[in-house]
């Protein structure tokens, strides 16, 4: 009988094309519009590069300065100061790493200038984040400590600057300061905010020693522990020394500090969402967004479809009159209904799938998001599976029993 | 075979109650060729559904092989339906999105007849009304008269006990209305197929074996 119904199916998509193209249509470019994003924004929750670690680590970003009673206020990122007079207290924390964030420089390399990612950072920064090695090494504690000249460039560097040679002993110059390149890491993707670059030096190579002195800077702390389950600890204790033990110098007569030890979606929704005034994250506004957005891009076209599914069976009264004269009964209709339109959800589910890798890779050639390289998972596959699936028995059952429970002479006669 | 006993049969619509049967007593025997006439809206069509289980009557009894309905429920409905009564409509209702010998193969499907033997059936239906080489069309690449060929194959390949035909020449010209009637003819001569067919026609009516005459929902004798 499901052969049948199958075969059925077959023989009405053939017949009915466009019917089909529209429906395949609406089905693939919702599930691939899903998958795309959700790969995206699970690429950038879970990476795989060195970000992997990111399920052992908390990032302070961002710095609110205040004075008592908010007449005057600062916010932004972390400058070296502040990270130093205040998380460097901290004990939670396996290991504190600290970076400047990465911003544009110019390379210069035999009179050829080359726009590039820059960032300085500390030593624990190679422990905590997992970079993979193409030849050399990381700077270590002691280089770190002595100020030495030395850099780890992407391969991308390597590549455009040495061509065909290798980077490792070189030298590159940014900003009239000469480097020695020791290491050659695989290129990251830009999704990895806190890990991506093209150039890392160690952060005492800065040539001014100003930032020492400054509370808000463009710098940003990785707060490391083996168990994650200690990552809420280090974030308490963190806000409880911004409470109670908080050290602010030079700071204008700001009192008061709100920051926060996140995770990347804390990290985003406290810049999209966060009150700047408060020690949380506001996550859940941003996963309540997310997931109302979600529910209305799938809503949209499950509304569509019902329509059409609902006047494709209105349109087709008559072969239910028929077929209940035939003697078919209502739940064998349903069946018949649900197997269409599980059928077509399900093909127009694969055409969803081979559209998103396309536009995956469109996204990656575009550069839109530098070195992305997105991996695909089966996670996602089998979500965005379900959720089609899902899709097409909304939008096929409720039709199905709508229309099989018409009385047979009624539906001869074409009518609901 | 079949025997109605005071059956009736109101629609109410939103306002208006409709009384579209009253009081009808008949019996159809084994074998039979009855032909139902009566001015347009008289309550044929309602009859003729009331008698091949389409449609519950308002009150009154149905026995089918003295065997009494008791449950309009869609379970015990439908199989009866499959297993007795082959249904010819006046508009065709052929499954335009399925080819012929799907179309006749359709009430063997809900009896779960093995696929070979569906086609079998089908050929062997599509050949007593004389369109065997057409079973790879679809219906609207046929003419009328042969759409209503392959209905009524549709309607004799599950070898059922009774056929109703409601006015199946109606939208025939007369020479094709005609081809259909001998069709039915020999349907009733051959087989002893017990058939009930309303028409508006005298001269069809005439080739019957008795004609019942309905009138504002009450039969006339
Ligand atoms: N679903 C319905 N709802 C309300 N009234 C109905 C319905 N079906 C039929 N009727 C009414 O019942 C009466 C009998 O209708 P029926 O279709 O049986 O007539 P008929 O004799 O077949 O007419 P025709 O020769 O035109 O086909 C008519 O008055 C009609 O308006
Ligand atoms: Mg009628």
């Amino acid at each position: 009988m499901l052969k049948n119904y199958i075969l059925t199916a077959w023989k009405v998509f053939l017949r009915r094309k466009f019917f089909t193209f529209i429906n395949l249509f609406g089905i693939s470019l919702t599930l691939s519009v899903i998958m795309v994003v959700s790969t995206i924004v699970e690429n950038y929750l879970y990476p795989s590069g060195p970000e992997q670690t990111s399920g052992n680590y908390r990032v302070v970003e961002r710095l609110t300065l205040s004075t008592e009673g908010h007449s005057n206020t600062y916010g932004g990122r972390l400058g070296y100061k502040f990270i130093k007079d205040n998380i460097f207290r901290l004990n939670s924390p396996e290991l504190v790493s600290i970076n400047t964030g990465s911003f544009s420089i110019s390379l210069f390399h035999k009179d050829k200038k080359h726009e590039k990612q820059f960032r300085r950072t500390d030593a624990n920064y190679w422990s905590i984040l997992k970079f993979n090695f193409i030849s050399g090494r990381n700077y270590t504690q002691e280089e770190v400590e002595n100020g030495l000249f030395v850099a780890v460039v992407s391969s991308d560097v390597e590549q455009s600057l040495f061509e065909n040679e290798s980077a490792i002993g070189q030298f590159i110059t940014v900003n009239s300061q000469r480097f020695q390149v020791i290491g050659v890491v695989e290129n990251v993707s830009a999704v990895e905010r806190n890990a991506a670059a093209d150039v890392w030096v160690p952060f005492t190579t800065t040539p001014s020693t100003e930032y020492k002195q400054q509370n808000m800077g463009s710098w940003e702390a990785i707060l490391y522990h083996s168990d994650s389950s200690m990552l809420s600890e280090i974030h308490k204790e963190y806000v409880n020394l911004l409470k109670n033990d908080l050290i602010l110098e030079h700071s204008d007569g700001m009192t008061l500090a709100y920051s926060g030890a996140f995770s990347k979606l804390e990290n985003v929704a406290r810049g999209g969402f966060g009150d700047e005034y408060s020690y949380d994250s506001n996550v859940e506004v941003l996963i309540a967004l997310m997931t109302v957005s979600i529910v209305a891009f799938m809503l949209l076209p499950s509304i569509n479809m019902i329509n059409l599914n609902v006047s494709r069976i209105l349109e087709r009264s008559s072969e239910i009159g028929v077929r209940k004269a035939f003697g078919a009964s209502a739940s064998q209709l349903v069946l018949q209904f649900i197997v269409e339109s599980i059928l077509i959800t399900l093909a127009g589910g694969v055409f969803g799938v081979v559209l998103s890798f396309f536009l995956l890779d469109i996204v990656e050639q575009s550069g839109l998001i530098p070195y992305a390289e997105f991996s695909f998972n089966l996670r996602i596959f089998l979500w965005g599976l379900l959720m089609v699936l899902l899709f097409g028995l909304i939008s096929g059952v409720y039709p199905a029993m709508k229309m099989s429970r018409l009385n047979p002479v009624a539906a001869l006669k074409g009518g609901a | 075979m079949l025997k109605l006993t005071k059956i009736s049969k109101t629609f109410q619509t939103d306002k208006i109650e409709t009384i579209a049967l009253q009081d009808i007593d008949l019996h159809i025997k084994q074998g039979e060729f009855v032909s139902v006439m009566g001015p347009s809206g008289c309550g044929k069509s309602t009859l003729l559904n009331i008698m091949g289980l389409l449609d519950e009557p308002s009150d009154g009894d149905i026995k089918v092989n003295s065997q009494a309905i008791e449950s309009y429920k869609d379970k015990h409905i439908t199989h009866l339906r499959n297993e007795k009564i082959g249904f010819i409509f006046q508009s065709f209702h052929l499954i335009p999105d399925l080819k012929v010998i799907d179309n006749v193969e359709l009430p063997l499907l809900y009896r779960n007849v093995p696929a070979k033997e569906r086609k079998r059936l089908a050929i062997e239906a599509l050949e007593k009304v004389g369109l065997k080489p057409r079973t790879g069309h679809y219906p609207t690449q046929l003419s009328g008269g042969q759409q209503q060929r392959v209905a009524i194959a549709r309607a004799i390949v599950g070898k059922p006990e009774l056929l109703l035909a409601d006015e199946p020449t109606g939208n025939l010209d007369s020479r094709m209305g005609d081809e259909i009637m001998k069709l039915l003819e020999s349907l009733h001569k051959n087989d002893n197929a017990t058939i009930v067919m309303v028409t508006h026609d005298e001269e069809m009516a005439k080739r019957t074996e008795r004609t019942i005459r309905v009138f504002d929902g009450q039969l006339v004798h």
